[in-house]
């Protein structure tokens, strides 16, 4: 599921290079880039189209566009980094408000000697919505890592009011805890108490946090290098250089952008990992939005609307939408180099308008591209908004509307599902949750109904329970005076003596006494081979029910998904191995038993084993999340009295001693795995062998026939 | 789990709220068409004889002359007094460096006082067009015909592309002649000789085109036939392009200007100023989707061109495509007509421009200003030859650029008719309305397009059943139904009995595996979706009361999981069969049938239908799609159209033929024209979309436009099916859409009945409350009263006013509320 994510991301990145649509498609669409949800596989499946193109803005003149803001006016500000400005654009009237120049500019010309300051290079801006004792309606930040000050480059945040006066300039901060970093600042936002949070192109730190004054206050929250095993494992034993080559990457990825939202929450995005990247910090700078899935790894720039939705922009070209609760909604756009409506090159910047309209900025474009929503992109806030407003019927009437424009929406039916749960309808919140594939919340659901199941009835079970206790009381009292079960008695007898029955029942003996019962099965008293390989059929059974029949809270692979011939080839390879190799490494170490009797032995031992799969599948049906540790429990009971069977069996069979029984496992375990490696390498010798053969021929043919 | 009245009421609810949600004013965009272009005011006028241009002939509508030195025909419209020409007819041998030096030379003069200083001012103003500033520049801006072809430099390593231009300099390059002769003493029949010599770097090759261009009452004609092509560079030729700056708009003037004096002593100097010429209002007209205006427009950002091949993109034909992947994105639009047009001014002069022949191997390609020469300019070229990668190695990899030792061969011919006026005097206004309806009578002239009457009061409805597809078992494929035969019968006995009567239905999916693994060279039944005899009883049930089922099948794009690739699959020339990859699940690599074999599979097929009692065939792919196949002896796109033509005309004699989305080859055997796209691409530069398919073939077949399923449902949705007059067309299923989560028919993401049955109803009621009223009329044209708002107006008297907005508008003294239509006249 994963991978075919990861197939997904990487084979868009060459989308670029093809520009015909060759398979006809079922469906057009007014939009010109197709809106991805996720489906309860985890995999994008198409949905009703989110945002339309809106208009595009060519004539602005802009230069490598960086980032973009929504200021009160519900004008749009730019930050047109190849043109050293900033600029405030009006779409609906469709002029140019404001062209925002810095250049040798003095705050105080009267003074001698006062700085003079140029602005070269602004990558972000901050437009302050929120007015306090220490920012202006409408303030303006702009961080610009290549600023001058008196000709001489620095980086600087510059503050200006809301008609474009610059009002304070603030550069690297002095403390001594902020060292010898660069201060290279891409980004800003300021928060109510006019506290900065900058991102320094190359801290690899994390956020910068600054003061009012422009003190430096610390580093507000960084990313972790996260490393597989397999790299860990690399990194311990390679130099640099050769982790380079591997293209294991040991500096943190870097921040690309900061935003802070009418509630004062701090959002941040990040670049070069799939994990993490949308973060949404508490006032410690610690990630509350953990584990949330994220569609894409490029992020360049992230906007939060006042009602908490999130919106990120991806430089690939993907826009993403999610809601406050970092739950992922939907994602469109495509990288293209042909000039067609919603297309990006490079997308650097988002912002989202008071009609809801996105407006995007792309360094590689020169102009500027508005998305409309469409009436389902606008249900599906409405009813995330009524959720959080304790609205649920409200809410559970949109999110249906949702769904009967896409019935494969897992975001409606989680929706729908959530508002369930809080008017306290259980089984229509499982009923959802499940279709929507969230184990989590459907074992909280499920929970909620055994109870309500379990307070109405237990007065119930234990009175059927005592009852059923009486009447087997009474009837074996009947029995012991009347004989009245002795027929069915001696018909389960006699089908107990039928010699396979009674060889394969003799596994339950097996696990009761196995140090008598090993010592039967060798002298061919009891047991046989045929009952073992139907011990061994029945293992398989109950193992393959294991895996693919529990319930659904710990069913997390679809049984459809279940390759089942390599979980036969795999069962059988294994075990068949396993006692070969047993009976070959007895053998030269004074071993007794023949191979039949390491199998038999083997078979034999599997009843926990059998126990321990049926009673955890039975168990999963009626268990939730809270008893997961039951449910482990009972599984590894089987498995560790089976290994145990089995250990004896060896010892029994082979007269061995306890120590060389662990020896004589520890060397047949590895002699598995070497043969597994040895039958790996004849595999793809033989393949390639043959494809050799085959290259020949069609070679032979293609020359001979063209 | 939720009730169906809960639903219903939900969407009732969401359908009646809908226009509340979206509040934000009417903003227009590519999708919408605008106001008519500005009107020109200043019609220039020149007298071609006293400059020196050789008149060809004159007849009733146009003077035609002949500007030898440039190669430029001029066409002189007697019934507007406009002029259009074939090229640019600026003066080659005049560019800015020249100019420079004729201010240079003036200057010394006038320093040397050989000359006054109104004498230097006046000899230096002259200006220059900007296309002059660049070697190629004016002589591509000027010639009738140009070719391309490829040529490989001294390393022998890669082919580039050269284009030689056929008015070229003696003086450059290569070395180009070009004469004009007037054939059988015919004074309307020309024939026009581009000879090339010293083509390629290595090689001396030789081209010669004799291209034959007919004076006509419309208009004129161009001709290059085959057999006139000659020459060693043959094999080389990419492509001809001919009339490319015909009706160009723009263009850049170094205007010259000389600084004043300042003393008796510092004399005045001179410089230059780019300037932008005003653009004229108009637009090209490009076939992309329903059809797209390109407005010429000063862009001041770089914007790509518009090019498309016509009938889309041959995959074996094209660089790499041996092997390649889907977009995230909407498949560019196909231009399923060979024509495009430019208008200038408002409803004063246009040309429409039509391949009759050669259109297979068509692209159009209109250039925006900004795009290298400043200039507004859409022309038409023709591919013979391509570059792809030959492979020598069996996984493909290090592909070797190669031209195909094949070339394409066809003749063109491309037609030039000029229109004038608003259309009261010839009814072809000089816009796009015009240019369709003067294509459609060609048309129709040639038995392409024939009128079509119905005794049907009502607009028809085309509901399709999603039956069955396959996904991933734990062992092979297993069928996922989603609607059985019996399931149709309950749906389409629920729509005739709420009043709809006037269905056409195609089953998709009805085989064994359903619609992606169906064998489409069988007919394999199964019971769990429908036995031969239920489908048999079911069509015949249903064609007694007028509806008319049938079967849906996709002829051209196969997977290997249905069929076996060998002697089914196209071939690209590198020796694989071409192939694309998708994201879809579980089959994600599609081929390309053979064309042989689609039409062997598709009278195989029809053979079964029609004996089980089917009067109509609903056919996908093959009627959208052209591939050239290189198995054995090489089948190209003329050869495959000619097999389709021939099956689909026996096949008609027999059935109502539903096509998806057929190109203009298969027009004469289409009766009803299904998936109709109502939008463009959306190139950036595309300012309106028009519905000119939809007039074009309007009143000749039934039109239904793309299923409303999926992101067509509005309001505006339904006014834009009004406006472009298609019918309303729906998928659906019995079951939820979530039964084919895991197959490839995922992407059908909404089709449950029970969730549509009251929007088909009032989608249906709404499109039929216009149409109706129009059926068996003639549509004769489509003006934009104002932004949003649309005038249809037919032959039968009757008027449709469309408001897109979400405004009051008050039109012909009628009031039309917020997203709402109108019909005037009539009965």
């Amino acid at each position: 599921m994963r991978i075919k994510k990861l197939i997904l991301l990487v084979l868009v990145l060459l989308l670029g290079f093809t520009s015909l649509g060759l398979k006809t498609e079922v469906q057009a669409s007014s939009s010109t880039t197709y809106t991805y949800a996720l489906d309860d596989n985890g995999d994008f499946v198409q949905t009703q189209d989110a945002y339309l193109p809106g208009q595009t803005i060519t004539y602005l003149g802009l230069d490598k566009p960086k980032d973009i803001a929504i200021d009160e006016n519900n004008e749009l500000v730019i930050a047109d980094a190849g043109n050293s400005r900033v600029l405030v654009y009006n779409p609906v009237t469709d002029t140019i408000v404001r062209e925002i120049r810095i250049e040798d500019y003095q705050m105080h010309p009267e003074i001698e000697d006062d700085p003079s300051y140029t602005m070269t290079n602004p990558t972000g801006v901050f437009v302050v919505l929120e007015e306090s004792t220490y920012v202006g309606l409408g303030d303006i930040y702009i961080a610009d890592a290549n600023a001058l000050i008196d000709g001489v480059s620095f980086g600087l945040i510059f503050h200006l009011d809301n008609s474009g006066n610059l009002l304070e300039v603030f550069g690297k901060p002095n403390s001594p805890m902020y060292g010898g970093l660069d201060f290279l600042p891409e980004k800003v936002s300021v928060d109510k108490a006019g506290i900065m949070y900058v991102i320094s192109k190359g801290t690899s730190d994390g956020i910068i946090q600054m003061s009012n004054t422009g003190e430096f206050l610390g580093f507000f929250s960084s990313n972790a290098v996260t490393l597989t095993l397999r790299e860990q494992i690399q990194q311990f034993i390679y130099t640099d250089e050769q982790l380079e080559n591997l293209g294991i990457n040991l500096t943190p990825p870097v921040f690309t952008s900061v935003f802070i939202d009418i509630n004062g929450g701090v959002y941040s995005s990040s670049s070069g990992i799939q994990v993490d990247n949308i973060k949404k910090h508490n006032t410690q700078g610690t990630n509350m939005f953990a584990d949330i899935f994220i569609a894409t790894n490029l992020l360049s720039d992230i906007y939060v609307n006042d009602e908490g939705i999130i919106f990120t922009a991806d430089q690939n070209g993907y826009i993403g939408v999610y809601t406050n609760d970092g739950e992922f909604i939907y994602t469109f756009g495509t990288i293209n180099d042909v000039s067609v409506a919603g297309f990006f090159k490079t997308l650097s910047g988002i912002a989202v308008d008071n009609d809801g309209q996105i407006w995007t900025v792309d360094s590689g474009n020169s102009y500027l591209q508005s998305f409309a929503p469409t009436e389902y992109a606008l249900t599906i806030y409405s009813a995330i908004i009524n959720y959080n407003n304790t609205n649920y019927e409200e809410a559970i009437r949109l999110w249906q509307e949702v769904l009967s424009l896409n019935q494969l929406s897992i975001l409606a039916h989680n929706g729908i599902a959530k508002n369930y749960l809080q008017i306290e309808e259980y089984q229509l919140a499982a009923d959802h949750f499940k279709i929507a594939g969230n184990r989590d919340l459907f074992s909280e659901s499920f929970w909620e109904l055994r109870n309500i199941w379990l307070q109405a009835h237990l007065l119930q079970v234990i009175l059927i329970t005592f009852l059923f206790t009486l009447f087997y009381f009474v009837l074996k009292f009947v029995d012991k005076k009347y004989k009245i079960f002795a027929p069915v008695r001696a018909a389960i007898l006699k089908t107990e003596n039928v010699k396979i029955i009674n060889d394969v029942l003799y596994m339950r003996t097996v696990s009761r006494k196995p140090a008598d019962s090993f010592y039967y099965l060798r002298r061919k008293n009891k047991g046989s081979y045929l009952g073992a390989l139907i011990i061994l059929a029945i293992t398989f059974l109950s193992y393959l029910m294991f895996v693919a029949g529990k319930g659904f809270i710990f069913q997390y692979t679809d049984i459809n998904d279940l390759d089942l011939n390599s979980i036969i080839l795999g069962f059988v390879v294994l075990i068949g191995l396993f006692i070969v190799c047993s009976y070959l490494v007895t053998s030269i170490q004074d071993g007794e038993g023949t191979m039949g009797e390491i199998f038999k032995g083997f078979a034999y031992s599997m009843w926990p084993f059998i126990l321990g799969c049926v009673f955890s599948t039975v168990f999963s049906y009626v268990a939730t999340n809270n008893e997961i540790f039951m449910l482990n429990v009972i599984f590894y009971i089987g498995i560790g009295w089976s290994f145990v069977l089995v250990f004896l069996s060896i010892s029994e069979i082979q007269n061995y001693t306890f120590g060389q029984t662990i020896k004589s496992i520890l060397l047949t375990v590895l002699f598995v795995i070497i043969i597994l490696l040895v039958l790996s390498f004849i595999q793809m010798t033989i393949r390639q062998v043959f494809s050799f053969f085959e290259e020949f021929i069609k070679e032979a043919v293609r020359n001979v026939f063209s | 789990m939720f009730s169906v009245k809960k639903i219903i009421l939900i969407i009732t609810l969401f359908l009646a709220t809908a226009p509340l949600l979206v509040q934000a004013s009417y903003v227009s965009t590519g999708r919408d068409t605008q106001e008519n272009p500005r009107t020109i005011t200043d019609i220039p006028s020149e007298d071609y004889d006293e400059l020196g241009y050789a008149l060809l002939t004159e007849n009733s509508n146009f003077v035609y002359y002949w500007q030898e030195d440039r190669d430029v025909l001029v066409i002189t419209d007697k019934r507007n007094g406009y002029t259009w020409k074939t090229g640019l007819d600026v003066d080659p041998t005049m560019s800015r460096a020249d100019q420079a030096t004729i201010c240079k030379d003036l200057k010394r003069e006038y320093n040397t006082g050989q000359i006054t200083y109104e004498e230097f001012d006046e000899g230096c103003a002259v200006s220059v067009d900007q296309i002059t500033g660049t070697t190629t520049g004016p002589i591509q801006g000027n010639s009738l015909l140009y070719f391309e072809y490829y040529s490989k430099g001294g390393s022998d390593s890669v082919y580039t592309t050269s284009t030689v231009y056929s008015s070229y300099l003696k003086t450059l390059l290569y070395k180009v002649t070009s004469t004009l002769q007037k054939v059988n003493d015919d004074d309307s029949l020309w024939q026009f000789t581009v000879s090339a010599e010293n083509l390629g770097v290595n090689e001396d090759l030789t081209l010669t085109i004799v291209a034959t261009m007919t004076l006509t009452e419309d208009g004129f004609q161009l001709e290059v036939n085959n057999d006139d092509l000659s020459g060693t560079a043959l094999p080389y030729l990419s492509s001809i392009g001919l009339a490319t700056y015909l009706g160009a708009v723009g263009g850049i003037d170094y205007n010259f200007y000389t600084t004043p004096i300042i003393s008796d002593t510092e004399f005045g100097d001179y410089d230059y100023v780019e300037e932008q010429r005003e653009m004229i209002g108009g637009y090209s007209f490009v076939p992309d989707g329903a059809g797209a205006l390109i407005r010429y427009r000063d862009n001041s950002v770089s914007l790509s061109k518009y090019q498309a091949y016509v009938y889309g993109g041959d995959p074996s034909q094209t660089t790499g495509t041996y092997r390649s992947w889907a977009g995230t994105y909407v498949p560019f639009k196909t231009a399923s007509i060979p024509v495009y047009g430019m208008a200038h001014g408002n409803n004063q002069a246009a040309y429409v421009a039509y391949a009759t022949s050669g259109d297979p191997y068509m692209y159009i390609i209109s250039t925006p200003e900004e795009n290298v020469y400043h200039y507004n300019y859409t022309h038409a070229k023709f591919k013979y030859n391509f570059l792809y990668e030959k492979l020598y190695t069996l996984d493909g990899d290090n592909p070797v650029s190669s031209i195909s030792p094949t070339q394409n061969v066809f003749d063109i011919n491309m037609n030039f008719d000029f229109l004038s006026g608003d259309g009261s005097t010839d009814s072809y206004p000089a816009n796009y309305v015009g240019m369709a309806l003067k294509y459609k009578d060609y048309l129709k002239s040639i038995g392409y397009l024939n009128d079509i009457t119905t005794d049907n009061d009502d607009i028809g409805l085309r509901l399709d059943f999603l039956m069955a597809d396959s996904e991933s078992s734990i062992v092979g494929y297993q069928t996922q139904v989603a609607t059985t035969a019996g399931d149709v019968e309950d749906i389409l006995n629920q729509v005739i009995a709420a009043g709809i009567t006037n269905i056409s239905s195609g089953l998709i999916g009805w085989q064994d595996s359903g619609v992606t693994l169906g064998n489409p060279s069988k007919a394999d039944f199964a019971s769990s979706i429908g036995s031969k005899t239920t489908f048999k009883n079911l069509i015949q049930d249903f064609a007694e009361q007028g509806v008319d089922v049938s079967f849906y099948q996709d002829y051209f794009n196969i997977s290997e999981e249905q069929i076996t690739l060998y002697r089914n699959a196209a071939k690209h020339p590198a020796g694989w069969y071409t192939r694309i990859f998708t994201y879809e699940e579980p089959v994600s690599m599609f081929y390309y049938a053979r064309p042989i074999k689609s039409i062997e599979w598709l009278n195989n097929q029809s053979d079964t239908f029609l004996g089980m009692g089917a009067s109509s065939l609903t056919i996908d792919g093959v009627s959208s799609r052209l591939i050239t196949d290189y198995t054995g002896d090489i089948t190209y796109r003329t050869d495959a159209i000619s097999l389709y033509q021939d099956s689909m005309a026996l096949l008609k004699e027999e059935a109502t033929m539903n096509l998806t989305s057929p190109n203009a080859y298969l027009f004469p055997y289409t009766d009803r024209y299904l998936q109709m796209d109502v939008y463009t691409t959306q190139y950036l530069i595309e300012t309106d979309t028009v519905p000119f398919l939809q007039i074009l073939l309007q009143g000749t077949m039934e039109l239904y436009a793309i299923y409303s399923n999926f992101s067509f449902y509005t309001d505006s949705d339904v006014l834009r099916m009004i406006d472009y007059n298609v019918y309303p067309s729906f998928v659906v299923t019995k079951q939820p859409s979530f039964v084919l989560t895991d197959t490839n028919s995922s992407e059908y993401y909404s089709t449950e009945y029970v969730l549509y049955e009251d929007l088909i109803q009032s989608i249906y009621s709404r499109v039929n409350g216009a149409l109706s009223s129009v059926i068996n009329a003639d549509w004769l044209n489509r003006e934009v009263v104002e932004l949003g708002v649309i005038r249809n107006t037919y032959s039968n008297g009757v008027t449709i006013i469309i408001n897109y907005t979400d405004v009051l508008k008050t039109v012909d003294g009628h009031e039309l509320t917020p997203e709402s239509y109108l019909v005037l006249g009539g009965e």
